[in-house]
């Protein structure tokens, strides 16, 4: 079930309805909640319900029997271990299974022999990277004694399934969701409310933002060998542009529909085109992915703490590993390196660690100097999407090509101003609320503070999602 | 909560009266749809021929040129499975249907269900106009707010104060007799190409049965069926998956075989120029003339 369809409209008030009204005990609220997340996820395909069950089940038990090994360390590291095998060989077997046999299939062939391999025709499940990196993250904290076992299966697998953030993240730790599901939820007005508009900005930005700039991309992309380099580069910005609003858009409607429900998910997404530098864009970005891999990769390798080679090698295996996350191609490996690259250059001249504060906080406009390293960044990051987007490496480097020739002068033929325009009332909307939670988390200091006053922008930016929302696009992040 | 359910509704209220409204005035607001599920209501026992299909027979066929009585029921990515549903509808009515055309276009076999398009909101005509209850009530494919974009397009069509019904009297989709050329080059071919072929055959025996389902009714009723691959450019045929045209054909093989059927095959006729295209793979309303005219003949001839 998308978010933004017909059918959701009608399962979340209904939903939140049964929740606080007739469920009365936070025990009953956890086990409607699992029903209610897997009619959710079961409305794309039944079968997935088995899988995400099997995988739910297997780490609860892991967490147990974790937990009954207390000072068998051995056992529990066998445990932890094989937990994590399973479910990486789950995902391994529907996301990966034919990207290897192809690579494999090709190795052979670069030696004459030919394989009569099977190619298995695998329906990826739609989020199956993100709630078997959930899972895995339990049964690791339980096995570092970060979080006690849960010995309740109904509050477990409302946390492995909470619908809100099942298919396309945040991907939440057991440590902030579990016990979440272990109390009495309390209905909090203002946070249902700020939820509620948390929500409707994210639909602006996937309806009105990610969805025409996709129409215009995607047009550009399948054509790319025809284009100039001038549109060529909006291309690749409308893709920029398309992919941060088409997910952060998902997680703030994530979010937002948690909050109805008296749960708070952590940020995914804290206005990442702002970065400084590649480094803090990565703190910016998908930050629940990242510091996924920071604390159960990067971590356990070292970290920060030894030697500059280790972290830079560190520092490639988790980027490279995110790059394979995102999909079963060699594109996105080459995104992650490329951004291991970056990231290596930033240690290496020893800046990777900067600009943790909010730019310009409390001024109107940042300085020049920070404008011009916005930029730089941002191009890098642009320049990043395009290896992202393409279908092959060799699409990417045509791709890139394309843009650097004497055409890049040429600006006719361009028709993707309209998003173009939605892109910048989001960019400017966002600069100025850049030290908020979210972009319409509203202060109550000004104008803001008259119920008039914010209707009226509510009613505004509905009419905005009805008049210019763009052709139902699906969630770039379902693919993962 | 008391106060935050309070708030709500009286916030929704301006809101979810403009939706009901909204979706109140463009179920009335004329299109092909509507106007063919009317005529079909009060005119179905006259017809002699009766057009389904895609667009490649809405644009393509002109009923006008057609030797019988003869109506097109057939409109843009419908798919074949409402083909049969509308066909099947009036079975009741039908005193004179002689004759039944159905297209098969290069995409027909593999294409994807009506409902796993980008043009579901498509079925929302069916639903509403042709009656034909498919889906719940409480399904999307009941309202046409549920999908924004053609929601919106019919809400400016009234603004705009247009009343056209995107065909003219016979269903034919070439209403304002357009001779506007677009671009038939290789670029549109490809994008054409790319957009109709279907590497996954998850569809492939539905479609089959549908169109099987059309046949054995035709059978039943004595009524002739006419398989029809229209006219295509060069820049959209040459560069077809051979697979996949493989499949088309030997599907029409294969039904031709069970029940009594004409093929007219014209994917490649070069009768056809670039003037009778308005893209390389529809026809433009000249060469819809010339189109039928030859149909003509050519089903007198068989």
């Amino acid at each position: 079930m998308l978010f933004n369809s017909f059918e959701f409209l009608l399962f979340l008030p209904i939903v939140f309805l049964l929740y606080w009204f007739v469920f009365p005990s936070h025990k009953w609220q956890n086990l409607f909640i699992v029903v209610a997340s897997y009619i959710f996820y079961g409305w794309w395909d039944w079968r997935f319900l088995l899988l995400i069950a099997f995988t739910s089940f297997c780490s609860y038990e892991s967490g147990i029997l974790i937990e009954k090994n207390d000072g068998k360390r051995n056992k529990q590291k066998l445990i932890s271990a094989l937990n994590i095998i399973l479910n990486l060989f789950l995902l391994g077997v529907f996301k990966y299974y034919n990207f290897f046999t192809d690579n494999i299939e090709l190795l052979f062939l670069k030696f004459g022999y030919k394989l009569d391999w099977v190619t298995l025709d695998v329906i990826l499940p739609v989020g199956i990277s993100f709630y078997t990196f959930q899972a895995l993250s339990y049964t690791i904290d339980v096995y570092q004694h970060k979080i006690k076992a849960t010995h309740n299966i109904i509050e477990f697998f409302a946390f492995i399934s909470f619908f809100p953030q099942l298919v396309a993240g945040p991907i939440e730790r057991a440590t902030n969701l579990l016990p979440q599901f272990q109390k009495k939820r309390v209905f909090k007005y203002n946070h249902a409310v700020d939820g509620l508009r948390q929500m409707l900005w994210g639909f602006f930005k996937k309806m009105v933002v990610a969805d025409s700039c996709a129409g215009v991309a995607n047009d550009i992309w399948n054509n790319f060998s025809t284009q100039s380099g001038f549109i060529l580069l909006m291309g690749g910005l409308l893709f920029t542009f398309q992919i941060y609003c088409d997910f952060s858009g998902y997680s703030d409607i994530a979010i937002g529909t948690a909050r109805l429900l008296g749960i708070n998910l952590m940020r995914n997404f804290n206005f990442p085109y702002f970065s400084r530098s590649i480094p803090e864009f990565w703190r910016r970005w998908h930050i629940s992915l990242m510091t996924w891999f920071r604390d159960y990769i990067y971590f356990p390798l070292g970290g920060s703490r030894c030697a500059k080679w280790k972290i830079i090698r560190n520092t490639f295996i988790v980027f490279a590993v995110s790059g394979l996350w995102h999909g079963a191609n060699w594109t996105f490996v080459c995104w992650g390196l490329y951004h291991a690259i970056l990231i290596s250059l930033y240690l290496i001249i020893g800046i990777n660690t900067k600009n943790k504060k909010i730019v310009a906080f409390g001024k109107w406009f940042p300085s020049l100097k920070e404008l011009i390293q916005m930029l730089i960044t941002f191009a890098f990051v642009l320049f990043g999407w395009i290896l992202f987007r393409a279908e092959s490496i060799k699409h990417a480097v045509d791709y890139i090509c394309g843009i650097f020739s004497i055409s890049i002068f040429d600006i006719s033929g361009f028709n993707g101003t309209k998003p173009l325009i939605f892109a910048l009332i989001l960019i400017l909307i966002e600069w100025f609320q850049r030290d908020k939670q979210h972009a319409l988390q509203l202060s109550h200091n000004n104008l803001f503070r008259f119920r008039l006053f914010r209707w009226f922008t509510y009613y505004g930016i509905i009419g905005l999602i009805f008049l210019y929302a763009g052709g139902n696009q699906t969630f770039i992040y379902f693919q993962f | 909560m008391k106060r935050f359910l309070y708030t709500l509704f009286i916030f929704l209220i301006p809101a979810l009266s403009v939706i009901i409204a909204g979706e109140l005035i463009v179920r009335n607001v004329p299109n092909e749809y509507k106007y063919k599920a009317d005529w079909m209501k009060n005119n179905a026992n006259n017809v002699e021929i009766l057009i389904l299909g895609t667009s490649h027979s809405f644009y393509g066929i002109n009923p006008l040129y057609l030797e019988k009585k003869a109506f097109s029921v057939a409109c843009s990515d419908q798919s074949l499975h409402y083909d049969y549903l509308i066909l099947t509808k009036y079975k009741q009515k039908y005193k004179h249907l002689k004759q039944v055309i159905l297209p098969i276009s290069y995409f027909t076999i593999p294409w994807r269900k009506a409902e796993d398009g980008n043009d579901w909101w498509r079925i929302t005509n069916y639903q509403v106009y042709y009656q034909l209850h498919e889906h719940s009530i409480f399904s999307k494919y009941n309202y046409f707010i549920s999908c924004a974009t053609p929601f919106r397009e019919k809400l400016l069509k009234i603004l705009k104060n247009n009343t056209n019904t995107a065909c003219d009297s016979l269903g034919f989709g070439w209403y304002t007799k357009s001779t506007k050329l677009l671009d038939t080059t290789r670029i549109a071919g490809i994008s054409w190409v790319k957009m109709h072929t279907v590497k996954n055959h998850k569809y492939v025996n539905n479609n089959i049965k549908e169109i099987e389902a059309i046949a054995h009714f035709c059978k039943q009723n004595n009524i002739k069926l006419i398989l029809v691959t229209t006219p295509t450019y060069p820049t959209y045929y040459t560069q077809l998956d051979k697979e996949q045209l493989k499949l088309m054909f030997s599907t029409v093989k294969t039904i031709k075989q069970k029940y009594p059927l004409i093929y007219l095959n014209y994917l490649k006729d070069s009768r056809f120029t670039k003037d009778d295209f308005s893209d390389c793979n529809h026809l433009s309303y000249k060469g819809a003339l010339k189109f039928t005219q030859i149909l003509n003949k050519d089903i007198k001839n068989e």
